[in-house]
């Protein structure tokens, strides 16, 4: 198990190419090539996606530009790293060879994750909300990851949850020994991004190990589980999360509160739902 | 409140949300009363989808957004890992509650068709 | 070598024969260039460039070698320290070429400010003087920030060039991004950083450098500083101090022809600023006085 999880490390930073679905980078080149586009414009729209926000935020945090974790917003990351920076990225951002509707369900899912955690932590009366939202939105990056750099392993995971009916972070400890959280927590450390997005990621299905930012993963792992009770996209299986109840102490979460949260996501939600063609 | 599209409005629903454009121009604000005038006129102008009040139409199997009644009959399946962990019990319980009061508050707010 | 004076005379040449001699020249009146021919007899030019480069004095000044080939062949030049070389025998044009790079890219490096790389003095005072010369119409902006030395006090030196290199890409991305036939940025040293751009852009360059650079700048501090919205450090002497978050002072000057020297600007900048840092919040000041 010890070796396996050295390879998939080793596999895992040899990354080289990350690519996303084509409506979204088809979205954002066309954006770009408007020479009258605010930043807050191409920031909107890269705040939709888990893939350009990782490689803006990879970019951000590069010791080249002088201040490696710093930046874990999207729109400050984009102020930093200017227009022609942007474009590069996008130019050199490729999509998937063969698409298909789980990856677009993955997409869904982290959206509807990124909207959850904003709303949870503007109703616990925390301070800058789009910090959560981030965290919210990369919480399964390391699926995508998996999908790219460890597909024969991702194969397995996939077959194990469709054969035991099991959720898909239980398949990936049986299978390869950790999830999909380990795996952030390896791209978080070599992409230099800030502590509190690391706690975040690496830590929202153990509470318990988050020691400076528990809010960040608190937040994380109820959005993560919310986002499954509205179904929002589709991040491996169709079961809810374990939720710890510590969430409730962490975030300071009266019953009432939670109702609130529950209202407020009924609203979001339907805004990013879609209706089928008849 | 239910997402719909626009050609299975019906005159007496009500606006849940605006009807914007997606230019995001308003063109109706939320509460106001449909008419068959008025929805012939978003139609026109590229509304395609609506957010009503209340539940009025069946949309199984035609939205991604089920209707709440939906939702508290699927907790049961989304929480079968944990048939015999009393906290997550307790949790599907309480959202299974919650649901259920907003299906019969958006039924409450019903018009008559 | 005649041949280059020939090729370049708008340069002040010394030629050598001896480079024994030549060592006691260089030593007291350091020239803009150094070229050593392979055909020295008394001293192996690898020597003297050495001995040369070896004085942090004199170590910005280029060097460059006029070799043979074969002699270049036989030379590591990631061991010795020279700038440039020439091959035998010399082409004319493009020896005058080579020695106007040789010059220029000496000038860029030293100018350039050592951590952000911006244009340093040199490059900002002669931008200021020609756009007066040709008398554009444009707007000077002088940056600094407040409170940057009690934030280095607290947090080290290294914090603090984090964030410097924030406050230079903040002032590039948002120069660049608003344009202007006259845009400029330079960084002059520690927390000053000079713009310039049109005088119908300079204010909302301000804004929007200011909105920035508030933003982002508290991801600099720890989180209790964070919190509390400043820092609380002890001094030497065991006292409490207490400082606000680094805030952006930004002076702004405007030439409409009536500007002689960059002396002048600089001087209206300085007083300008005065004004700006009363405020303890990020604050520009503009130069309301119209030219006559």
């Amino acid at each position: 198990m010890e070796d396996l999880r050295l390879e998939a490390k080793k596999k895992v930073l040899a990354i080289k190419d990350l690519p996303t679905l084509p409506q979204v980078l088809e979205e954002v080149s066309k954006l770009v090539e408007d020479p009258n586009v605010s930043t807050e414009k191409i920031a909107q729209v890269i705040s939709k996606d888990q893939v350009l926000s990782a490689k803006v935020l990879k970019m951000v945090n590069s010791p080249i530009y002088g201040f490696p974790r710093r930046i874990s917003t999207i729109q400050h990351a984009l102020v930093l790293l200017g227009f022609n920076v942007i474009k590069g990225i996008i130019i050199s951002t490729s999509v998937f060879d063969i698409m298909n509707t789980s990856m677009v369900g993955l997409w869904e899912h982290s959206l509807g994750c990124a909207l959850a955690s904003s709303v949870i932590a503007k109703k616990a009366n925390l301070k800058d909300p789009e910090e959560y939202s981030v965290a919210g939105l990369l919480h399964d990056l390391g699926k995508v990851i998996a999908l790219v750099q460890l597909p024969e392993l991702k194969t397995e995971v996939e077959e194990l949850v469709k054969k035991e009916d099991i959720p898909y972070y239980l398949a990936e400890k049986k299978v390869m020994g950790f999830g999909h959280d380990r795996i952030n927590a390896w791209l978080v450390d070599y992409w230099n991004l800030p502590l509190r997005l690391k706690e975040g990621l690496a830590w929202h299905h153990q509470l318990g190990m988050a020691k400076h930012y528990p809010e960040v993963a608190a937040v994380v792992h109820l959005a993560d589980f919310l986002t499954r009770v509205f179904e929002i996209g589709f991040a491996g299986d169709d079961q809810v999360s374990k939720l710890d109840g510590r969430v409730f102490k962490i975030l300071k979460l009266s019953l009432s509160k939670f109702e609130e949260i529950l209202d407020e996501l009924c609203d979001e939600f339907i805004e990013i739902s879609d209706l089928r063609p008849d | 409140m239910q997402k719909i599209p626009i050609n299975l409005a019906q005159p007496g629903m009500v606006l849940e949300k605006p009807a914007v454009k997606e230019n995001g121009q308003v063109l109706l604000a939320a509460g106001a009363t449909l008419t068959e005038g008025i929805i012939s006129q978003l139609e026109k102008k590229g509304i395609k989808t609506i957010v009503v009040q209340g539940e009025p139409l069946d949309m199984e199997g035609l939205t991604s957004n089920p209707s709440f009644e939906k939702r508290a009959e699927r907790l049961e399946h989304l929480f079968r890992y944990y048939q015999n962990d009393p906290v997550m019990q307790k949790i599907k319980k309480f959202l299974q509650y919650y649901f259920r009061q907003k299906a019969l508050i958006s039924a409450g707010g019903q018009k008559d068709s | 070598m005649t041949q280059l004076e020939h090729v370049y005379p708008q340069a002040c040449w010394n030629l050598f024969e001896r480079g024994s001699r030549a060592i006691e020249f260089l030593f007291n009146n350091p020239p803009g260039l150094l070229l050593v021919d392979d055909s020295l007899q008394d001293i192996e030019p690898v020597e003297l460039v050495g001995l040369f480069k070896s004085e942090n004095v004199y170590r910005q000044v280029p060097v460059a070698l006029i070799l043979t080939e074969e002699k270049a062949k036989e030379i590591d030049f990631s061991l010795l320290e020279v700038d440039d070389f020439f091959l035998k025998p010399l082409n004319p044009i493009m020896a005058q070429k080579r020695l106007d790079l040789i010059l220029s890219r000496a000038a860029r490096a030293l100018d350039a400010n050592p951590l952000t790389h911006l244009p340093g003095n040199t490059s900002i005072i002669q931008k200021i003087q020609s756009l007066i010369e040709q008398k554009k119409h444009f707007a000077l902006a002088y940056v600094d920030l407040d409170y940057f030395k009690s934030f280095n006090d607290k947090y080290g030196f290294s914090r603090g060039d984090e964030v410097l290199m924030m406050t230079a890409r903040v002032i590039v991305n948002t120069i660049r991004s608003i344009g202007g036939k006259n845009s400029f940025v330079g960084h002059v040293g520690g927390d000053d950083f000079v713009f310039i751009t049109d005088p119908d852009k300079v204010e909302q360059a301000c804004q929007m450098i200011i909105a920035s650079f508030d933003s982002i700048v508290p991801n600099f501090y720890d989180l209790e500083d964070r919190k509390r919205g400043k820092i609380i450090s002890i001094d030497r002497q065991g006292q409490v101090r207490e400082f606000p978050i680094m805030a952006i002072s930004i002076a702004v000057i405007f030439n409409y022809g009536q500007l002689k020297h960059y002396g002048e600007a600089s001087q209206m900048a300085m007083n300008l600023k005065k004004i700006a840092k009363k405020n303890p919040k990020s604050s520009y000041v503009l130069d309301r006085r119209k030219s006559t």
